[in-house]
């Protein structure tokens, strides 16, 4: 089992009636992308201000590296952060935004925050004052703000928001290039389902306060990905035949139901296979789960998300 | 800790408004210097044909006893006898009792001490120190350290002013200088960081620039004079709130200040500071960002 590196055990977040977050238990491996999807006031922001140490639990705990309850203040500062877009000094210029936070971490390395602009893109940028910047560019300053200190931990809070496709795309490279060249793991919150979609190796799936669903990229992608769905009445009779065909990547859904993640277009020749082997097929179609359908039907619908 | 003041105090140095304030304080120090001079030439000249041996400059200008005539404003009124040498300690004392100073400082410190939370940039930091608490007193520490800077600029102003304006640079006693200008000191430096943390505190700089401004214009008094009332009702007696707080200290310090002067007001100062800035931590390390 891979090391976690964070866990939170019955997390909640109450503000007056409202539970914004409700015992919410997630586990994030070291060296994990983790995509943390919910709709707009699904509880991200919140949970993700009380990882980062901005908000205190109502009820739970986090175990962050190892550590928790009083001890977290001594891993906080592993922990860099992008909570509800980037909080920057509009008149100061890029590198003394860094400076600053360099300075409060005690890193004195000289040319450090030019090396931290190279990485997010923002190489060359000047002292032009940072109230002059686009918002993507902004926003690649607020995540080279988190990554100040070299944390072990980065989490962002919709870090996509509001950025054109140009933007959107150079988020994503910046982050999957400090997962795999820095092994730093990331928790990255969204509502663009299939942009998460492109970089995560887990997620979490958050909705009304409550996690609904934990699960690795293999298991979301067998979930949504196109396949054969097969119906009938018997399933374990039609393990055999499928096994004659060669068919390896196959999941027996239910009592109904079979899924063929391979060969989609041999769907006649399967059936035919099937009706030889005296097994009657009722239906049988090729399916495409979208990330956002799947999403749709765990939270019970709707469009925001 | 010292991280957090290092980072501050470079924030301070980066910010626009530090040196705009000091360059509209220099004029306004400048240009209530001549206004001043002025009227210490028209009184000078008028003492002359009166013949009189001292003439009371103005009826708001606080005597030696410290006793002052609590009005609504500031005045800046110079404590010099009229045909006597106005020395740096003068000037400097006209400038500060009448909190003109203090005004100019408050302005920064609120707009400087709300800037981390009104940009978001305390986001950045506040999940990853051991101490919330302890940014508030890094914050507290720029603030007195402007503070500082700013009223030894302002001696300088004065220095000069002295010089060009009337004649002849005199310092004056500095038996009596250096006591006023350190216990006028410690109460800015107290001053500033009870603004620091009325600012943390109530997350607004709007807010905490009124309140700031109206303490500098001797608005509290109204409050002040309905606490004393109610404290009279209550049995308590004859109270004066006023001259138990840093304004009322600022403006009531006597030039020629005793030991016991400075010490009170030096305990003021503390008292305040303590408790400003340990309310202002307090909340700032228990509040959500």
């Amino acid at each position: 089992m891979s090391e976690m590196l964070l866990q939170t055990r019955a997390l909640t977040k109450q503000y007056g009636r409202h539970r914004a977050v409700d015992q919410v238990s997630m586990h994030i491996k070291k060296g994990a992308i983790y995509g943390f999807i919910g709709r707009n006031g699904a509880g991200k922001t919140t949970t993700l201000r009380m990882i980062s140490g901005l908000a205190s639990p109502t009820a739970g705990e986090i175990e962050l590296f190892g550590c928790r309850g009083r001890d977290l203040s001594r891993v906080r500062s592993r922990v860099g952060c992008l909570i509800e877009g980037p909080g920057l000094y509009g008149s100061m210029s890029a590198r003394d935004n860094l400076k600053m936070k360099s300075m409060l971490l005690g890193v004195y390395k000289r040319g450090y925050e030019e090396e931290l602009l190279d990485i997010v893109g923002l190489g060359g940028v000047g002292k032009k004052p940072v109230k002059r910047y686009s918002l993507g560019m902004k926003q690649r300053l607020g995540i080279a703000l988190a990554l100040v200190g070299e944390p072990d931990l980065l989490v962002l809070d919709e870090p996509i928001n509001g950025l054109d496709p140009q933007g959107i795309a150079e988020v994503r490279d910046t982050v999957l290039k400090l997962n795999r060249e820095r092994n730093m793991t990331i928790l990255i919150s969204s509502h663009i389902l299939e942009e998460l979609s492109k970089i995560a190796t887990d997620y979490g799936i958050i909705h009304n306060g409550t996690l609904l669903q934990e699960l690795t990229n293999e298991e979301l992608m067998e979930k949504c990905s196109e396949r054969l769905e097969v119906t009938l009445d018997d399933p374990e009779r039609a393990v055999p035949v499928m096994d004659r065909l060669g068919i390896k990547r196959y999941q027996v859904a239910d009592r109904e139901h079979i899924y063929i993640f391979e060969r989609l277009e041999e769907s006649a020749a399967l059936n035919m296979a099937f009706a030889k082997a005296g097994i009657p097929v009722r239906g049988i179609s090729v399916t495409n789960g979208e990330l956002e359908t799947y999403f749709l039907k765990l939270t019970g619908g709707g469009a925001d998300a | 800790m010292l991280n957090m003041i290092k980072m501050e105090i470079y924030r301070m140095l980066h910010t626009r408004s530090a040196y705009v304030i000091l360059i509209v304080l220099t004029g306004c120090v400048l240009f209530t210097n001549i206004m001043s001079r002025d009227e210490y030439r028209a009184d000078t000249r008028k003492a002359a044909e009166a013949s009189v041996d001292m003439v009371q400059v103005s009826p708001s200008s606080p005597d030696e006893s410290g006793e002052e005539t609590p009005n609504l404003g500031m005045t800046v009124t110079l404590p010099t006898t009229p045909g006597e040498q106005v020395t740096v300690f003068d000037l400097f004392a006209a400038n500060i009792q009448g909190r003109f100073i203090a005004l100019f400082i408050a302005i920064f410190t609120i707009l400087f001490s709300g800037a981390d939370m009104s940009s978001g940039y305390v986001k950045n930091t506040a999940g990853q120190v051991r101490s919330r608490a302890a940014l508030v007193a890094a914050k507290a520490v720029a603030v007195m350290v402007y503070t500082v800077f700013t009223i030894l600029f302002f001696v300088a102003i004065e220095a000069i002013s002295d010089a060009l304006l009337f004649g002849t640079l005199a310092w004056g006693d500095p038996g009596e200088f250096l006591p006023y200008l350190g216990a006028q000191t410690a109460l800015h430096c107290a001053f500033m960081v009870v603004l620091c943390a009325l600012t943390v505190i109530i997350r607004s700089s709007v807010l905490s620039m009124v309140l700031g401004v109206l303490l500098c214009q001797n608005l509290a008094i109204i409050l002040y004079g309905g606490a004393e009332t109610l404290l009279r009702r209550m049995g308590a007696g004859d109270v004066d709130i006023i001259s138990h707080t840093i304004t009322g200290k600022i403006a009531m310090l006597p030039l020629a200040p005793s030991a016991s002067d400075v010490t009170g007001a030096l305990l003021t100062a503390a008292l305040f500071l303590v408790l400003s800035a340990g309310l202002g931590a307090l909340v700032f390390q228990k509040r959500d960002v």
